[in-house]
């Protein structure tokens, strides 16, 4: 009996472990899923969804959470609106960023500072997956049970003083991404959990002014 | 003529350079003092501490969240990061001293960090060793030497918590903290030299 406990302990966490476990993909795996990403991506005008930010700082016993929506229209808008635990919106609209904190506002023009605008091109890239460019990163892909995951190191330097990896994740069946994850070069890291994702819906104009 | 121009002039420069005593009227309200006063706002070991900071530096106005943590006896760790969660600076504070655990590239630069080290070292400062105290109705004001200056630690004489700090060299006061004067839990920071506040409210998390 002690025999048969001990084998199912072992069966259940060998299950445990492989579930979690990442595995690398293989060259037909990467190729595909490359097709698939970069065809749904062509079919992509709209995104508007809901996220939640946790922000993971080690010497922290949890993570700390923000909550909001995120409305983005190809090629060039983009507006992040949190509304947990304060009101606070950023829109990327063409060349200029517009900040609305709590009623507050302040204007940016991306025009005169390129990292600035290399890290907006990132962020827009990034929630739609059009980030597959191994120009701008080395990129590793993986898979586990329920997702497919491209892990990206920037390969420029002064984006990699900023951001050590980004990592995307593609819930089984999906081809748009449902997780991205900002490591630091510290290695604390925020990860953004898209939710409630709705694709190509109209969204009003009106919506993308802060 | 000249005799008085020249001793106006001394009186002005006399006035003006006397040595700074804090909100009181006069420095002989100050009584010699034993007492250790402490700050409980950040005197917790293990207690962690979310705030929203809005940094208003010249004329423009930044915002993020600060995170401090009393680690152990010897450090506090305060982290300050842009809404989007990165991390722009990442210090553990020490009784003397300070270690950069992260700082972003744009701000690596040592006059911003001793400055920022300096700024949050007395934020979150939880005791001091007053020489001088002066007593009134409604305050205690403590006085206190430091390495560089002195600081001067205003008690409430009702709650006996603090509600204020200010930081001065010998003539001028250079920063002022205010610990839950309007609102309670949020603090501000002041500088007195230079056009730099910041103003921190607590978040639940």
């Amino acid at each position: 009996m002690k025999k048969f406990y001990a084998l199912l302990v072992w069966c259940v966490m060998s299950i445990a472990i492989s579930y979690a476990q990442e595995v690398p993909m293989t060259k037909l795996q990467i190729e595909t899923f490359n097709k698939e990403v970069s065809n749904k991506n062509k079919e992509i005008k709209t995104i508007d969804t809901d996220f939640i930010q946790y922000k993971n700082i080690s010497f922290m016993s949890k993570e700390i959470e923000s909550k909001g929506k995120m409305l983005l229209s190809i090629p060039n808008k983009l507006l992040w609106k949190y509304n947990s635990p304060i009101a606070y919106s950023v829109l990327f609209n063409n060349q200029k960023i517009s900040i609305n904190d709590q009623g507050k506002k302040n204007n940016i023009d991306l025009g005169n500072n390129k990292k600035f605008a290399k890290i907006n091109n990132l962020i827009v890239s990034s929630v739609s997956g059009q980030m597959f460019d191994e120009k701008e990163f080395s990129i590793r892909y993986f898979m586990d049970k329920k997702r497919r995951i491209a892990k990206m190191k920037p390969i420029n330097k002064e984006i990699s003083q900023y951001i050590s990896e980004i990592v995307l994740y593609f819930d089984e069946g999906q081809n748009t991404v449902s997780e991205v994850k900002l490591i630091e070069p510290s290695a604390d890291y925020t990860r953004i959990v898209f939710v409630n994702k709705k694709l190509n819906t109209k969204i009003d104009e009106k919506s993308f002014s802060n | 003529m000249r005799k008085v121009f020249l001793t106006s002039l001394l009186i002005i420069l006399v006035s003006s350079c006397s040595v700074y005593q804090g909100p009181v009227d006069s420095k002989k309200d100050y009584n010699s003092n034993d007492e250790t006063v402490e700050n409980a706002v950040f005197a917790t070991i293990g207690e962690e501490h979310v705030f929203r900071a809005e940094v208003k530096v010249f004329k423009k106005e930044l915002s993020g969240m600060l995170i401090v943590k009393r680690m152990n006896e010897e450090e506090h760790r305060i982290v300050l990061t842009s809404d989007f969660g990165n991390t722009l600076f990442d210090f553990s504070i020490y009784k003397e001293g300070y270690k950069a655990n992260y700082v972003m590239p744009d701000l690596n630069k040592k006059i911003v960090l001793n400055m920022l080290a300096h700024d949050f070292g007395y934020l979150v400062r939880s005791q001091y060793q007053p020489i001088e105290k002066a007593v009134n109705e409604s305050q205690i004001v403590y006085k206190s030497k430091e390495k560089k200056g002195q600081s001067f630690i205003i008690v409430n004489t009702k709650d006996k918590e603090v509600r204020e700090v200010i930081y001065s060299k010998t003539y001028k006061p250079k920063v002022r903290y205010k610990f839950g004067e309007e609102v309670k839990g949020i603090i501000e920071i002041e500088h007195l030299n230079l056009p730099l506040n910041i103003k921190l409210i607590p978040i639940d998390f």
